[in-house]
């Protein structure tokens, strides 16, 4: 398998009151130890048809807990979904190195899942197949697919429609399954590339809560691309601003979990707010 | 509201099935004006076409005098009806594979894409006298135009297919943890199907042609040599009856590959 060694199948703990595995125990108790993801000075340059030399990425570094959810901000064609490529093996940087939970990135792979902001659900395989799909890719025995794929049918709020066809399913449902699909593969990393554009007010926040609700249950690391800001302050423990390929903000969004619509308008949020609009679009140095 | 679903969804399909016998209604009172206006041996009359289909169905007698021995329209048709229906079958699966295979092997794409791309271009039936020299009267000769041109169809079509497919996939489901071979089959494989589903319905639109073209040529048995044996004797009202049977077997097949591929791609729109 490519990118990192793929994680071994975990026995998930099936009690009704609490739906923790191995892994998320073991995650929990890593936060104070070394960190899941790490870039150290890489740079990603791009060459144009003229021949020119795009520098998309530009001597970035940064570590990111394990358990930590951060949100990228940023215009676009900044480097934010780059940098999102670069973690998930996608691309190779042009410098610098890329590690994820000490081992060096060298190709995509299962520890780090990646939800796309276009649709990626295979037409041809019913809801519950999708969410299976990870699952059988790395050759995990039947029946606990299936009960790996029940148990994320419900915590979608989708168990009713296992049977059914993406075609069938709106497109909240259809982001919903996305989202559980790679969750039932358990990653160490989820990368998250402007997952939510397009999707009106509504639709984002219960989409939010879907992600909260599996990130809590897994406690993975998410590396959350986006250029909404309130949707950074709703989501994230910590905030990035990256403008011509360079972090240039970074703050911890020191608000209690479940965000209140109060707490997205508290004195602090606003701040913060108003320190992100300055930085997006500033070449300025990185800034605490 | 259902119910009502069901009513005008009925009410279309027996509406369709109305428009295609009054359609059908309409050639055959145009073809017996024309028929009346000419002789029979330009333009028989349909009553008499189908007769010569009732009559020609388990012998055709004229057959002796030319080849020593009898068949009838059925044995010859069935000869042409299993050579289109191999052919395409085995050009659609070698298609199929090697479609797949060009687009995934960079290798396979330098070498072989620019002279598959060439010959792509030539007309089929010019091919058919290099099969004549090279497989006689044998079976191969009359299924090997036919399985040569739905090889090329599917082969194109497979492989822009798997392009688009795997540009727009491969990165998620590498991230999944699919290997290549995991990706080749479970993902490849049944999202180009309905695009070969319809470059299947083309080649057995053309095959049926080029079939008879190739048994014209020389063939032991086959539609195409009943249509040149009622030529040379100028029996234009079993020519008739011979095309007319092809066609209703060229439709009904068409149109249970069409339900077949319907089936297999529910899942799509």
């Amino acid at each position: 398998m490519e990118g990192l060694k793929a994680p071994a199948h975990r026995q998930i703990d099936n009690d009704t009151g609490d739906n923790r595995n191995s892994q998320t125990l073991a995650r929990k108790s890593d936060a104070n130890s070394s960190y899941t993801i790490e870039l150290r000075n890489v740079t990603k340059c791009f060459r144009m048809e003229t021949g020119e030399e795009l520098v998309a990425v530009d001597g970035v570094s940064m570590s990111i807990r394990p358990g930590e959810m951060i949100c990228v901000l940023g215009p676009s064609g900044q480097g934010k979904s780059t940098l999102l490529n670069l973690i998930a093996g996608f691309i190779e940087p042009t410098a610098g190195e890329i590690l994820v939970r000490g081992h060096p990135v060298v190709g995509p792979g299962p520890d780090r899942g990646v939800v796309f902001q276009r649709d990626t659900l295979f037409g041809w395989r019913r809801v519950e197949a999708n969410i299976a799909f990870g699952l059988e890719a790395r050759g995990v025995p039947a029946a606990e697919r299936r009960r790996i794929v029940e148990r994320y049918l419900k915590l979608i709020d989708l168990e009713h429609f296992g049977k059914a066809w993406p075609k069938q399913l709106s497109g909240g449902m259809r982001r919903r399954v996305a989202i559980a699909t790679v969750f039932a593969n358990e990653p160490d990393v989820l990368l998250m590339d402007e997952p939510f554009v397009g999707l009106d007010y509504v639709l984002r926040a219960a989409l939010h809560k879907v992600l909260l609700d599996l990130w809590a249950d897994s406690r993975c690391t998410v590396f959350f691309v986006t250029h909404d800001i309130d949707e950074a302050l709703a989501l994230a423990d910590r905030v990035l601003v990256v403008s011509h390929g360079r972090i240039v903000y970074e703050a911890p969004v020191e608000l209690d979990r479940p965000r209140s619509a109060e707490a997205l308008v508290s004195s602090h949020a606003s701040e913060l707010r108003l320190k992100i609009m300055h930085h997006i679009g500033s070449d300025s140095s990185t800034e605490t | 509201m259902f119910r009502n679903i069901v009513a005008v969804s009925n009410s279309n399909v027996v509406r369709q099935i109305a428009a295609a016998v009054a359609g059908v209604a309409l050639v055959v009172v145009l073809w017996s004006f024309l028929a009346a206006e000419t002789i029979s041996a330009r333009i028989p009359n349909p009553l008499e076409v189908v007769g010569t289909i009732v009559n020609n169905f388990f012998d055709i007698p004229e057959l002796k005098y030319i080849y020593y021995s009898s068949s009838g329209l059925f044995e010859n048709v069935l000869y042409t009806v299993q050579n289109v229906l191999t052919s395409v079958f085995m050009g659609t699966a070698a298609g199929m594979m090697f479609g797949i295979a060009l687009a995934r092997s960079r290798l396979l794409k330098w070498i072989l894409e620019p002279p598959l791309l060439v010959i792509g271009t030539f007309p089929v039936v010019m091919l058919l006298p290099f099969f004549t020299m090279w497989f006689g009267t044998d079976r191969v000769a009359q299924y090997g135009l036919v399985l040569f041109y739905t090889f090329i169809t599917v082969t194109l079509v497979a492989r822009q297919a798997t392009l688009n497919v795997a540009g727009y996939f491969e990165d998620f489901a590498r991230s999944l943890g699919a290997s290549r071979g995991f990706f080749r089959y479970r993902v490849i494989v049944p999202a180009v199907v309905p695009e070969v589903i319809g470059a299947v319905r083309i080649s057995l639109a053309a095959g049926w042609g080029f079939e008879a073209v190739a048994e014209i040529l020389g063939a032991p048995l086959g539609a195409g040599r009943l249509i040149q044996v009622f030529s040379v004797a100028v029996m234009t009202a079993d020519i008739f009856g011979v095309l007319i049977v092809i066609g209703v077997i060229a439709v009904i097949t068409d149109g249970l590959v069409a339900l077949a591929g319907k089936w297999i791609v529910k899942w799509r729109d």
